[in-house]
């Protein structure tokens, strides 16, 4: 029983050393790479992005993709115009989209297009529409790859928002040799693929990821798309959640249950290691307390 | 038994307690960036901002510089705004440096990092005024393991000493990236660095070639032109040829000539349509790719090309 406790125990420290030390390790390069003047101008000239979305429901969030300010990159809005005619008709209202031509190209697998539009609203003239019947979401990518102008695709869901600064991040990661594929698994999670590598594998359907040799791919430890949340109370209960279990330690401690105490110590070393990891996270994205970076993208209408 | 439920006992209080304390350190690390040093920034790139616009510049004192972390900040201000400004007068910024001793407080703090750390270090340090005893020290990081440490190393000796940049710049072991390409072609922009991109195209280093190339693509060097199609026609940079190509289409010179025809049949398919698309995002008509392209090529730059239109007949 003591020794299981003790692995256990051990295992639990190392888990959370190794998670806290790779944070810290992201933290370092993030700083490090927001000091890159380079990928912000555009000397870069071949490093385009293309935002596929897919099943989007917000006005919110096309304004919050649109929003970035690296000037090689478009918004392809794949929609339902007969489901979602509202949407359609606010986005056509507010962009200003006019209808162009929609030809089928043998890239990407493509079926059932029913118009092209493309916005002429002045700074907002990278978005394009398409109007779609309600399909995967797969199938929604495959559509939009099909029209993008840029050569990095990055597949975006329902409710996937972008942080202030993300792209010129992608920028300084895609620029790198040899990469094809860029993932992070923190906050939302989300890939960044070549379009070629995409085409290859037969479209988003066919797992691309799974594709890309491991030496191709990397992997970012930081957020740079976020998931709104409304306001949780959880915060304020933190400080009283510690006390109780700084109490129930020196109590079990006291009255001599040894494992116990080692069990509530566990739980003490996993949650202050969370709570750690949350606040590089959040000084990652830039949220920090009473930090008011980027309004605009942290809004949800 | 008992010795080992003491040991782990003993283990896990003292992961729990570190843990703990990196976690309070962090937030107050948060806390005292997002008030404190934003405010000290600003206020030190006040100073400065009045020293350089002074009728008489003077090295100005800046308040609690002994306090944690605030010669770094001193040192991001400075680097920030040369990095972000055109033409400053860099006398005032070199007086700043040597009088504060940042040079060497930055040397020191990159000796005792590693990583990502260390490589930050270094990249303030290229971005101040630079001199040669700094370059000379950081030359030691030029065989890092990490590729950004290695690099910026190599950006100090370029701004220490421009006339042997290009020298410096061929001797490098390892490729340059596109992020290190823009790097280089932003410190040339701020006058760190001479442009003379006929040296660099012709150059038999395929890192020279590729900072000439960018250098050609930013100021739309439209001479460049012949240059560019020689090297097209030269089988020893065959590798080169795609940033060729796209240098050319950036400069929106004529594509119809034997040097091109010549390139594109040795491109690999996938190669080929990622300059379709860079052409048709630099309006090249589809008439001109009929003669350089097949028909099915043709077929997909029409895709491209009409779906920016609207056919009203």
């Amino acid at each position: 029983m003591i020794v299981a406790v003790a692995l256990f125990s051990l295992a639990v420290i190392a888990l959370a050393g190794t998670w806290i030390a790779i944070l810290l390790r992201a933290r370092n390069k993030h700083l490090l790479i927001d000091r890159m003047h380079g990928q912000v101008s555009d000397a870069e000239g071949n490093i385009g992005f293309s935002l596929l979305c897919s099943g989007v429901q917000r006005l919110g969030q096309i304004e919050n993709l649109l929003s970035s300010e690296y000037d090689r990159c478009e918004v392809i809005a794949v929609l339902d115009a007969w489901q979602q005619r509202m949407l359609f008709e606010k986005l056509a209202a507010r962009y200003r989209m006019i209808r162009v031509d929609y030809l089928p190209s043998d890239e990407l697998p493509v079926h059932g297009v029913r118009s092209m539009w493309r916005s002429r609203q002045r700074c907002f003239r990278r978005l394009v529409l398409l109007d779609r019947p309600e399909d995967s979401a797969a199938d929604d990518w495959n559509a939009a790859a099909s029209v993008a102008s840029y050569d990095w695709l990055i597949p975006v869901r329902d409710g996937q928002y972008m942080l202030p600064g993300a792209l010129e991040r992608l920028a300084a990661e895609a620029g790198q040799e040899r990469t094809q594929l860029v993932r992070s698994w923190m906050g939302h999670p989300f890939a960044l693929f070549d379009r070629e590598r995409v085409a290859a594998a037969g479209g988003f359907g066919n797992r691309p990821v799974r594709q890309v040799p491991r030496r191709h791919r990397h992997l970012l430890w930081e957020p740079l798309f976020y998931r709104p949340q409304t306001k949780s109370g959880h915060r304020k209960w933190q400080p009283w959640a510690a006390l109780a279990l700084g109490g129930a330690i020196a109590a079990t401690a006291a009255t001599g249950h040894g494992v116990l105490t080692v069990l509530l110590l566990d739980a003490a070393t996993a949650w202050s290691a969370a709570a750690c990891a949350d606040q590089l996270l959040a000084a990652m994205a830039g949220r920090t307390a009473g930090c008011k970076i980027g309004v605009k993208n942290f809004t949800d209408s | 038994m008992n010795a080992l439920l003491i040991a782990c006992l003993a283990c896990t209080a003292a992961a729990a307690a570190g843990f703990a304390f990196l976690l309070a350190a962090e937030t107050l690390r948060n806390r005292r960036r997002t008030c404190y040093h934003n405010l000290l920034r600003q206020r030190y790139l006040r100073i400065v901002m009045l020293a350089l616009f002074a009728e008489r510049p003077a090295v100005p004192h800046f308040p609690l510089l002994r306090r944690r972390d605030s010669r770094l900040l001193l040192a991001e201000t400075l680097a920030g705004l040369g990095a972000m400004t055109y033409g400053l007068p860099t006398g005032l910024l070199s007086e700043i440096t040597a009088r504060y001793r940042l040079d060497e407080w930055l040397l020191r703090r990159a000796r005792f990092a590693q990583g990502y750390r260390r490589a930050r270090y270094l990249a303030l340090l290229s971005e101040l005024p630079a001199t040669e005893s700094v370059s000379r020290h950081a030359a030691r990081y030029g065989d890092s393991r990490n590729r950004y440490v290695r690099f910026y190393a190599l950006m100090i000796a370029l701004t220490a000493e421009p006339p042997a940049a290009l020298q410096r710049m061929a001797g490098c072991a390892w490729a340059f990236s596109s992020t290190e390409v823009a790097e280089i072609t932003a410190a040339l922009r701020r006058g760190l660095l001479p442009i003379a991109y006929r040296p660099l195209v012709a150059s038999a280093s395929p890192n020279l070639r590729r900072v000439g190339l960018s250098i050609v693509r930013q100021f739309g060097i439209a001479e460049a032109g012949p240059q560019l199609l020689q090297l097209l026609d030269d089988d020893e940079t065959a590798v080169a040829q795609a940033d060729v190509l796209h240098t050319l289409c950036a400069l929106r010179r004529p594509l119809l000539c034997r040097e091109v025809r010549h390139s594109l049949g040795r491109m690999k398919p996938a190669e080929r349509r990622t300059l379709m698309r860079c052409m048709a995002r630099s309006s090249y008509a589809p008439e001109l790719l009929r003669r350089l392209f097949d028909k099915n090529e043709c077929a997909y730059y029409e895709t491209i090309v009409q779906s920016h239109k609207r056919c009203l007949v």
